[in-house]
């Protein structure tokens, strides 16, 4: 099974650079995906 | 997807994927030429993640109508999939029209999976995509709903076999009702849409905050195990809680991910 990192704003608003910083966290544990939503809900700063 | 570029361009090797982009807002000839745009940028490690999102976004916040959604997927995916591949689309649907093809150079096709959480979905997508992706939905679900439709599907339609992603909230704490509290404040928005509720359902549970994976390192091991014995093919953690919280569950990730 291969595991992946789902990062989102829909539990709360994120900047872009934070979504690029878990994107490379999750490189860097080795993970095998990382996931990410944009949703429309949350305000972006 | 936008942001999904943003966030493979310095990763090298990691797979990078949108769970998910809304359909209605966007014709899938412009979103076929995003997603072969990224797929050429990042090498073929680009997997385009699409879903028909739900009643109180597309009709209330964007105006548009969400009427038969899975007929509606049905004709997206006629049109988007060919484009993705670099084919030429014929559609003439009832609200999907497409007569083109794209000209991207160097594009590779990127994956495509769909979110899908009833049946019909779940057919659907295992009979036209690479697979599904769910969220919020256990393992039981997936053992006896997800995995079973999404098989038989991919089997008649003579696809491999489907991906099964199962995306879950995941908080590795000593502190479990700190979470639970923190996990119903932040996922509550999903017990009010009916999709999820049925979805709930079938796992016996009654919000998100109790799909959410909450508890020690050891304790949740074997509950992420069950998920590959229920058929799925990729676990996606969403780690919330504090820093230290998010941190320990990413650890957790890390090791999973060197034995599964």
């Amino acid at each position: 099974m291969r595991i992946g990192f789902f990062d989102g704003d829909m539990a709360g608003a994120k900047s872009a650079g934070d979504f690029v910083a878990n994107a490379i966290a999750a490189e860097e544990a080795g993970l095998d995906s990382y996931w990410s939503l944009r949703t429309s809900q949350a305000t972006t700063p | 997807m936008t942001m999904a570029l943003a966030a493979a361009l310095r990763p090298e090797q990691i797979e990078v994927g949108t769970n998910v982009t809304p359909i209605h807002p966007r014709h899938p000839a412009a979103l076929a030429q995003q997603a072969r745009s990224v797929a050429s940028l990042t090498a073929g490690r680009f997997t385009l993640g699409v879903g028909a999102s739900h009643r109180v976004l597309v009709e209330h916040a964007w105006g548009l109508s969400y009427d038969a959604p899975k007929s509606y997927m049905k004709e997206y995916l006629d049109a988007l999939v060919p484009l993705l591949a670099g084919e030429h689309a014929q559609v003439a649907g009832e609200r999907i029209r497409a007569n083109t093809h794209l000209a991207v150079p160097d594009a590779v096709t990127p994956g495509l999976v769909v979110a899908a959480l009833g049946p019909k979905m779940i057919d659907l997508a295992a009979r036209s995509t690479d697979g599904i992706t769910t969220w919020l939905v256990g393992p039981a679900s997936i053992a006896d709903v997800v995995a079973p439709i999404a098989n038989t599907a991919a089997d008649d339609a003579q696809r491999a076999a489907p991906r099964i992603v199962a995306g879950i909230p995941l908080c590795v704490t000593s502190n479990a009702a700190a979470a639970h509290q923190l996990a119903t404040s932040l996922f509550g928005y999903y017990d009010q849409l009916p999709a999820y509720r049925d979805a709930l359902a079938r796992d016996h549970l009654t919000s998100a905050a109790d799909a959410s994976l909450i508890g020690t390192a050891d304790d949740l091991t074997d509950r992420i195990h069950a998920y590959r014995n229920a058929g799925a093919t990729d676990f996606a953690a969403f780690p919330f809680g504090t820093t230290g919280e998010q941190h320990n569950s990413l650890a957790l990730l890390s090791q999973l991910s060197k034995e599964l």
